[in-house]
């Protein structure tokens, strides 16, 4: 099965950053930075590559879809301490309690560099 | 004159999902219904399981079964008697809550206690995607090999209760649904797990039940 949710995450992107430029007299983007947590289920190639199918216009045309990764967090249910990791963590290292998931799987817009014409 | 901006943003980008998921809680919460979204395996068995349900719960329930070609399973559904939504997701590979909320127009809600979802068959895309049902079950089967759960970790994470079925013919696969099940506890000490055979009816009254006992709990 081809796994295209990428496409229809790289419309929300587009919304996203639509909704952000909104009032802003924005001419040009230069560089859209997202964060995408380890643990989403996100090919970032994928998505770069189904963003620039849909970016479209002029405003779009010097872009850099800047993507970074940010490291999932776990807690352990016995002795509390927080450790983060790129993949699923199971037990504690501290103790071998179990561990609960945090955050990790989020797809953040992070912050957009633009040319802003003055009024 | 043109000056280069910095604009910090730090927006959510499933947010808009996220909220069109509350939305659909909160509209069949305002009917006294509940949801239950039923993920998993091409194959494992989900509209099977949901067939059992309706058969075996003494209560009014509704079915949206989404797929890629959501009529076979909805004739299915619609032969049982129940009010049976498709929902074509075509090239889409999960149900996102925006879908959902257009196929929620179309159940008579006000006369349905329970609502399966039955999500398309991907152990991968709809991982993310609240659809805004009250709670996921993964159905995985011993067919897809063991180590089926432990090379999609994120969606037992994601999910409160797991049905490893067709155990009637792990032997001849050559599964352990035993190794199944305790890695998707390794991976989510809060998930519940049965195993099941809906073609020789083990633990259906089990899953019935637990059916029942989570529409009390909600
Ligand atoms: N041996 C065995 N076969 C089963 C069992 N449960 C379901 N099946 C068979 O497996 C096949 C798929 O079952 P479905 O219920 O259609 O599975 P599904 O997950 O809804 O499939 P898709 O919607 O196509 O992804 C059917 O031929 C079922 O009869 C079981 O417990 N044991
Ligand atoms: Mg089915
Ligand atoms: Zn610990």
């Amino acid at each position: 099965m081809v796994a295209m949710h990428e496409m229809s995450l790289a419309l929300s992107l587009l919304d996203t950053i639509e909704k952000s430029l909104e009032g802003k007299n924005v001419k040009k983007l230069r560089e859209i930075t997202i964060e995408v947590g380890s643990l989403a289920m996100v090919n970032t190639e994928q998505l770069s590559f189904c963003f620039s199918i849909i970016a479209k216009g002029e405003i779009f045309s010097d872009m850099k879809l800047n993507i970074q990764k940010k490291k999932a967090v776990f807690r352990c249910i016995s002795c509390q301490k927080e450790v983060s990791s790129e993949e699923l963590l199971s037990n504690c290292s501290f103790c071998g309690s179990s561990m609960e998931f945090m955050s990790g799987d989020e797809l953040i817009l992070k912050r957009i560099k633009a040319e802003v014409e003055d009024a | 004159m043109h000056r280069v901006s910095d604009i910090s943003v730090e927006a959510d980008i499933i947010q808009a999902n996220k909220a069109i998921a509350e939305r659909n809680r909160k509209i069949l919460e305002d009917n006294n219904v509940v949801g239950f979204d039923i993920s998993g395996a091409i194959g494992s068995g989900k509209s099977s399981l949901i067939e059992e349900a309706v058969k075996a719960l003494d209560l009014r329930t509704g079915v949206v079964a989404g797929d890629v070609l959501a009529k076979f399973d909805a004739e299915r559904f619609k032969k049982l008697g129940v009010p049976t939504v498709p929902l074509n997701t075509g090239k889409e590979c999960h149900l996102d809550a925006h879908i959902v909320s257009h196929a929620l127009e179309e159940l008579p809600l006000e006369s349905l206690d329970v609502v399966f979802f039955e999500n398309v068959g991907n152990l991968i895309c709809p991982t993310d995607f609240d659809i805004g049902a009250h709670r996921r079950i993964i159905v995985v089967s011993v067919t897809e090999g063991d180590d089926i759960v432990e090379k999609h970790p994120m969606i037992f994470l994601k999910s409160q209760f797991a049905v490893i079925n067709k155990i009637d013919i792990a032997e001849f696969v050559e599964a352990s649904a035993e190794k199944m099940a305790e890695d998707a506890k390794r991976i989510n000490p809060h998930i519940d797990v049965l195993l099941t055979s809906v073609r020789k009816k083990v633990n259906i009254d089990a899953w019935v039940e637990y059916l029942i006992r989570t529409v009390k709990e909600i």
